[in-house]
C-alpha cells in the first residue's frame, strides 16, 4: 500500500467538487459562492439557484455516478480476468439504453421525457440492465471462459443497439432528438430533491461491491483455487454480476449511458496503487472514480464560451489514453500478465 | 486420532465424468506424514482422482472420508481448512506479493472481510519461510521464476493449515534443480507437520527417490498402491511403460527402455559405467551384463574404455562418442562372415 494514497485522492476529489461548485459556464465570483454556500444572499438569485439547485446536485451526481461505474468496471475486470471490460462494454449499458429508448420512443414524453416520464425512464433501464444481466447469467452457466463470455456480452449489445436503431427509424424527430440527447450522459439531469433517491441507490451497490472484496480477491486466482479457500463460485459469480448490474443499471438510469469512466478508472486505481488486493484497490477504485467524473464534468464546460459539452464527448479523452498507456506496456504492468 | 489413522480413506469410490467411470471400487487411503505420489500416463485420470478427493468435481459413487466425516458433509469453509490445493494451472494475480498470495491461504480461517489478525501474520511469514521464501514476501509473482512461484503456491498451501495438501503436477514446467526442491520440500512438509501430502508428476526418477507411497494409475486396471521399491520389485512399475513399446528397466537408473533395445555388456568403474549406461539407453541398447553373445564394455577410466566384440576382437577407444561410433560399426556388419571364422 503506497502509503499517503487515500488521504491525497480524498482531498483531490474535495478540491474537484469545490472546482465544480465554483467553475461553469455562468461566471460566478469565487466570494459570492461561498457566501452562497454559507448561506447568505448575493446580489443576484440566479447565481443562488445555479450553484444550489444545478452545481451542487451536479457534482453529487458526478462523485456518485463516477464511484458506482468505477467500481462496476472493476468487479467486471476482476471477474473476466480482462483489462477490457466494463459496464458499456459487456452489453449491461446497451439494455439499459434499450429500456429508455423503449420508454422515450415509443411512449415518448417529448422535451420533458426525465420529468414527466421519470419514474418510467428508470424502471425501464433497470429491465434492460436486467434483461442483459439474465442473460450474461445464464451464458456464464453454460460458457468457461471468460474472454468468450466477454465477446457474448459485447454482441448482445450489438443486438441491443440494432432493436435501438430500429426504434430510432420509426420514432418522430423529437422523440429521437430526446433519446439522442439522453444518450449523451450528463450529471445534470438529477435535481436536488431526486439525489437522495440515487444517493441510496449508489450506496447500496457500493456497500454490496463492498462485501464481495474477500472472494474478488480469491477469484484472481481462478475460480478453482477460489473453490478451494472455501468460496462458493457459483454464487459469487452470481452476486458479482448482479453488483455490477445494479450499479451500471442505477448510472445508466439516471445520468444516461457513460463511456469509459467503468473501464478506465480501474487501471488508473491498480497503476496508482501498484496491486491488485481489493481491500485497497476496491476504495482507491472508488475514490478515482469520484475524482474522474468531477474531472469530466470540469472539462464539459468550454472555456469562455457559455456553453457545455455533453459529457460522452469528453470522457473518451480522458479514457482511451489511459487504456492505450495500459495495453501499449503490458510489459511493465502485470496485474493482467499470467503468473 | 490415532497417529497411523488415514486422514483421507474411499471406499467403493467410483470416478470420471458423467457416463463414463474411469475407475471404480477405488480404496485409498492417506496418511499424515507421508508423501504419496500418483503415477500414470497423460489421460490416465490423476487429475479427475485428485480432482474428485477433493470435491472439485463430483464422485459418481462410493464415499470419502476426510478425518473420519464424509466428504459431502463438509461446508465449503471446513473443506478448506481439511484439504489444501496446488495446480498446474495458470492465474492472473501477478501483480500481488508473494506476501498477499500466501495470506489468500488464511481465507478459510478470516472473517467476512478477510482482516488478517496478528497470528494469521504469524503463520503467512513462517509459511513464507518454510519454503524458503520469506526474502522474496515484498515482490510480485510476475517477477518470480516459476520454481519460486511454485514455492508460493505450496506456502499458500502451508497458510491454509491443512492436514491434507493435494498438488497436480506440482513439478511440471520446473527445471532440474526446482523439481528436486520441489519435492525435497514436500517431503519435509510431510515429516516435519505431519501433513498428509499427495501429488500427481511424470517425475518418476525423482519420485523415486523422495516419496513414501506410489498410487499407480493404468486405464482399464485396478490401482496399484506401495512403496517404490516394492512396485519396482514387484513388476508393478514395468507394466505402467508397457503400452508405448518401451520397457521399465529396474537395473538402469529407473529409465525407461525401448522393448527392442539391442544388449550391450557393461562392466567396471561404477562412476562411468553410469555414463556409458546413459549413452546406451540414450541411442536404443540395452545395458546388460556381461555376456560373449554381444558387445562388452569394460569401463577403466574416464578416456579408457575396451570393447570386446562377440568375434574376439577387442578395441581400445578413448571417449564414449568413439565408444557409440564402434558399435554402430560393428552392429551394422553382416553378422554371416564372422561366425564361421570364430567358430
Amino acid at each position: 500500500m503506497r502509503a499517503g494514497l487515500y488521504p491525497i485522492l480524498v482531498v483531490l476529489m474535495l478540491l474537484l467538487f469545490a472546482a465544480c461548485l465554483v467553475y461553469g459556464s455562468v461566471f460566478i465570483p469565487f466570494d459570492a459562492v461561498i457566501k452562497i454556500l454559507a448561506g447568505k444572499a448575493v446580489e443576484r438569485t440566479a447565481w443562488q439557484s445555479i450553484v444550489l439547485q444545478s452545481r451542487l446536485p451536479q457534482a453529487a451526481t458526478a462523485v456518485l455516478a463516477g464511484s458506482a461505474l468505477a467500481v462496476s468496471g472493476l468487479l467486471l475486470q476482476t471477474f473476466f480476468r480482462n483489462p477490457l471490460a466494463g459496464p458499456s462494454i459487456l452489453g449491461i449499458s446497451d439494455g439499459a439504453n434499450l429500456g429508455v429508448a423503449a420508454v422515450i420512443l415509443l411512449a415518448g414524453n417529448p422535451g420533458q421525457y426525465f420529468l414527466g416520464g421519470y419514474w418510467a425512464v428508470i424502471p425501464a433501464a433497470f429491465a434492460g440492465a436486467g434483461g442483459v444481466m439474465a442473460l450474461i447469467i445464464y451464458f456464464s452457466a453454460k460458457v468457461r471462459n471468460s474472454v468468450m463470455l466477454l465477446i457474448i456480452g459485447i454482441m448482445i449489445g450489438y443486438l441491443a443497439s440494432s432493436a435501438i436503431s430500429v426504434l430510432n427509424y420509426y420514432a418522430t424527430a423529437d422523440r429521437v432528438h430526446s433519446y439522442v440527447m439522453w444518450g449523451m450522459g450528463n450529471f445534470s439531469s438529477i435535481s436536488l430533491e431526486r439525489l437522495p433517491l440515487f444517493a441510496v441507490c449508489t450506496v447500496v451497490g457500493l456497500a454490496f461491491s463492498v462485501m464481495l472484496i474477500k472472494p474478488l480477491n480469491a477469484l484472481l486466482l481462478g475460480e478453482t483455487y477460489a473453490a478451494n479457500l472455501g468460496v462458493n463460485v457459483r454464487s459469487v459469480r452470481m452476486q458479482i454480476l448482479l453488483c455490477t448490474g445494479f450499479l451500471a443499471a442505477v448510472t445508466t438510469a439516471f445520468c444516461g449511458p457513460v463511456s469509459f469512466i467503468g473501464l478506465a478508472v480501474p487501471h488508473v486505481a491498480r497503476l496508482l496503487l501498484g496491486s491488485s488486493n481489493h481491500r485497497q484497490l476496491l476504495p482507491v477504485t472508488l475514490l478515482a472514480g469520484a475524482c474522474v467524473a468531477l474531472l469530466c464534468n470540469l472539462l464539459m464546460v468550454v472555456p469562455g464560451a457559455g456553453t457545455v459539452l455533453p459529457l460522452n464527448a469528453v470522457t473518451p479523452w480522458v479514457g482511451a489514453p489511459i487504456i492505450i498507456y495500459v495495453i501499449a506496456s503490458k510489459k511493465h504492468i502485470h496485474y493482467f500478465n499470467e503468473a | 486420532m490415532k497417529p497411523d489413522a488415514p486422514v483421507l480413506q474411499t471406499s467403493g469410490l467410483s470416478i470420471g465424468y458423467a457416463g463414463t467411470a474411469l475407475y471404480e471400487h477405488l480404496e485409498l487411503k492417506l496418511f499424515p506424514g507421508t508423501l504419496t505420489c500418483l503415477l500414470g500416463l497423460n489421460g490416465s485420470g490423476k487429475s479427475t482422482l485428485l480432482r474428485t478427493l477433493c470435491r472439485l468435481q463430483p464422485a459418481l459413487g462410493g464415499q470419502i472420508e476426510l478425518l473420519g466425516k464424509p466428504l459431502q458433509r463438509y461446508s465449503p469453509q471446513a473443506l478448506a481448512q481439511t484439504v489444501g490445493v496446488v495446480l498446474t494451472k495458470k492465474h492472473y494475480a501477478g501483480d500481488l506479493t508473494a506476501y498477499d498470495l500466501v495470506a489468500l491461504g488464511r481465507h478459510p480461517h478470516t472473517g467476512f472481510f478477510g482482516s488478517l489478525r496478528s497470528s494469521d501474520r504469524a503463520l503467512i511469514e513462517q509459511a513464507l519461510e518454510a519454503v524458503g521464501m520469506a526474502s522474496a514476501s515484498s515482490h510480485r509473482l510476475a517477477r518470480l521464476s516459476d520454481g519460486e512461484r511454485q514455492k508460493i503456491m505450496i506456502a499458500k498451501a502451508i497458510a491454509q493449515q491443512c492436514p491434507i495438501i493435494m498438488l497436480d503436477e506440482p513439478t511440471a514446467f520446473l527445471d532440474v534443480i526446482s523439481r528436486i526442491e520441489t519435492l525435497m520440500l514436500l517431503r519435509k512438509l510431510a515429516r516435519e507437520h505431519q501433513r498428509a501430502i499427495l501429488l500427481s508428476t511424470h517425475d518418476v526418477e525423482h519420485a523415486i527417490r523422495t516419496v513414501d507411497t506410489f498410487w499407480m494409475l493404468r486405464r482399464g486396471c485396478r490401482p496399484v498402491c506401495g512403496t517404490p521399491e516394492d512396485l519396482i520389485l514387484g513388476g508393478a512399475m514395468a507394466s505402467l511403460f508397457e503400452k508405448n513399446g518401451f520397457t521399465f528397466d529396474p537395473l538402469s537408473e529407473h529409465r525407461a527402455i525401448a522393448e527392442h533395445a539391442r544388449p550391450v555388456g557393461i562392466e567396471g568403474d561404477p562412476a562411468i559405467a553410469v555414463w556409458v549406461n546413459n549413452a546406451l539407453i540414450r541411442t536404443g541398447r540395452k545395458p546388460s551384463p556381461i555376456a560373449p553373445s554381444y558387445p562388452c564394455i569394460n569401463c577403466m577410466g574416464k578416456n579408457r574404455f575396451t570393447v570386446g566384440m562377440p568375434n574376439g576382437a577387442c578395441k581400445n577407444v578413448s571417449s564414449v562418442s568413439e565408444l557409440l561410433t564402434l558399435l554402430h560399426e560393428a552392429e551394422s556388419m553382416p553378422a554371416q562372415p564372422i561366425l564361421p571364422r570364430y567358430a
